[in-house]
């Protein structure tokens, strides 16, 4: 029986290397269905989960009748595999303030998986159908007319600037009153670089050095695009650079936060409270 | 072997003669759970009919002619065979589910036995008349499903049992239609209340009241529910101790009234004729 198996081996020329044993002959005389044909058939939510082709027809059952047994050779199957792609895409109108995406109101078109990941499951927006246009309509015709953004990355670095806290390190002996370089030099130092007429301080002039200024905080305003007014909160620092006489300084936003002058009280502490409703927004 | 022959699979008379029709057995037709009412049998066969075709391509005509020849030839459409594992039933597919066979990409080589499985991510659905969060196990066509109807409660409420088929969506939609039902929805705000029940309400003229007590339960499970109302419906058990405790006094009151009653007709009346009375055989029984 070997002998003959060794036979047939050498004799299938057809055969990888001539070695292989091929077991059903008869089998050989099948091909492979083309797949790429079958690709357009498909449903769209067919596309991304295995979807199966039998190789071996399976023989007519009588109508309505039961189902025959099936022979091994009839649970081969050959995958379609449509080539990579995305979602198809859908649209989403937004009901809250996305940083880098857009205001409310915005109309977005995006691939469904992300929309449905970012956007939908926690509720930032709504399917874009007929009768949410209806229930949202006020909103959108707000942006339509005036958008409250000069462009989408304003949105994004307003909020970074709010969530901002600026030293400014004053002298400790020489006299001196805030101007707008000693701003332009602490933004620089927190990391933001602007010119100085995007900076506005605060009215009322501020003198040092003053001990009971030490560690006390005042609001002053970027403008972006000459359109956005963003609130930055600062702080006043006295430096000097003898290491006998520096003083220590406290971390960012770490109370008590109080301000220069009492009557600035309130505008302090709603920059600190907006702070927090935006940290929210994470991407 | 006679009776096999007479089975309508070992012969062709399938639509001829109704006679030869033997029903095959199943756990509805006897057993505890024939009793079982018509709602429940309903929703079963809601559960039990033809899904739509997710991994495969569907053959919908019967028959096609060759352009040809002119020759018509049958058609039929054969699924592949379906694996549902424990893990389905936890999470939200979509239909999709295991298929087990063969591979055979290199002819001159034996086949290869496979499983495609469809591919899994963790995500999280928002069911807005729970308004309850879940995370679970979900393929890319659950989300594609789920942003076609808008939302995952239309996504429950408009597709039937048999598409959905894991337990998790089930009962999910069984929790939705009762709370629809009996107007109790979780909401703090009375406001979103009544907008979330109006927008939903609809759905309640697709589905009886009835229907909904019975909808998304297996069928241990609602046998387990006929067998609790006739329970309820009988009333509380008592226990037999305190009856037979009612029917001791009660014996023992009439014995003492017994007693009483023949002292005070001796009394009244003569001895002998009370004798007589007594032995009288033509006496009209009371």
């Amino acid at each position: 029986m070997f002998r003959a198996l060794a036979r047939q081996s050498v004799t299938s020329t057809e055969n990888l290397c001539g070695r292989i044993f091929v077991r059903h002959a008869s089998l050989l005389r099948q091909k492979k269905t083309n797949t790429e044909k079958l690709i357009p058939l498909l449903d769209e939510t067919q596309l991304f989960i295995p979807v199966v082709h039998r190789r071996h027809a399976v023989p007519l059952r009588p109508l309505n009748g039961p189902y025959k047994k099936l022979r091994s050779r009839h649970h081969i199957y050959e995958q379609i595999q449509p080539p990579k792609q995305k979602l198809p895409e859908i649209g989403v109108i937004l009901i809250k303030d996305v940083p880098g995406k857009g205001v409310k109101g915005t109309r977005l078109s995006l691939p469904g998986d992300t929309a449905y990941a970012e956007f939908l499951a926690p509720q930032f927006a709504v399917y874009d159908n007929p009768e949410n246009e209806k229930k949202y309509a006020s909103i959108i015709q707000k942006v339509k007319e005036n958008t409250l953004f000069s462009t989408i990355t304003a949105q994004k670095t307003s909020r970074i600037l709010s969530q901002l806290m600026v030293f400014f390190y004053m002298n400790m002996k020489t006299p001196w009153t805030v101007e707008k370089w000693h701003a332009r030099v602490a933004f620089r130092q927190a990391g933001i670089i602007l010119q100085e007429e995007c900076i506005e301080l605060p009215d009322r002039p501020i003198n040092g050095p003053d001990p009971e200024k030490e560690g006390k905080h005042f609001v002053s305003t970027v403008i972006i695009n000459g359109k956005e007014r963003v609130p930055v909160l600062c702080r006043i620092n006295h430096y000097i650079n003898d290491e006998d006489l520096k003083l220590p300084v406290l971390g960012h936003f770490e109370p008590p936060i109080e301000p220069v002058f009492d009557e600035d009280r309130d505008k302090v502490k709603s920059v600190v409270d907006y702070r927090s409703e935006i940290i929210r927004f994470k991407f | 072997m006679a009776h096999r022959r007479l089975l309508p699979e070992n012969k062709g008379l399938y639509n001829v003669n109704p006679l030869y029709y033997i029903p095959k057995p199943h756990s509805l037709n006897d057993g505890i759970a024939k009793n079982l009412p018509k709602a429940y049998k309903k929703y079963y066969e809601e559960l039990m009919q033809k899904p739509t075709a997710v991994h495969h391509i569907p053959v919908k005509e019967k028959y096609q002619r060759d352009p040809e020849t002119g020759v018509v030839k049958r058609l039929q459409d054969d699924p592949p065979a379906l694996i549902y594992p424990k893990a389905f039933h936890r999470g939200l597919w979509g239909g999709a589910a295991v298929i087990k066979g063969f591979s055979h990409p290199h002819l001159k080589l034996p086949r290869i036995p496979r499983y495609w499985i469809p591919k899994l991510e963790i995500s999280v659905v928002y069911s807005e008349v729970l308004d309850l969060f879940i995370t679970t196990a979900m393929t890319k066509r659950t989300i594609q499903l789920i942003n076609k109807h808008y939302g995952f409660d239309h996504y429950l409420l408009q597709t039937p049992a048999c598409d959905l088929r894991s337990d998790l969506a089930l009962k999910i939609k069984r929790k939705i239609l009762l709370s629809l039902d009996k107007k109790e929805l979780p909401h703090t705000d009375p406001e979103k209340r009544d907008q979330v029940y109006n927008t939903y309400k609809h759905y309640l003229q697709k589905y009886d009241s009835e229907y909904i007590q019975w909808y998304g339960l297996k069928i241990h499970e609602a046998v387990q529910k006929m067998n609790f109302e006739e329970e309820k419906a009988q009333g509380p058990i008592e226990p037999l101790k305190h009856l037979y405790r009612k029917e001791l006094i009660q014996e023992l009151v009439d014995e003492q009234n017994q007693k009483l009653e023949p002292q005070e007709a001796a009394s009244s009346e003569g001895t002998l004729s009370s004798i007589f009375t007594r032995l009288n055989p033509f006496k009209k029984s009371s």
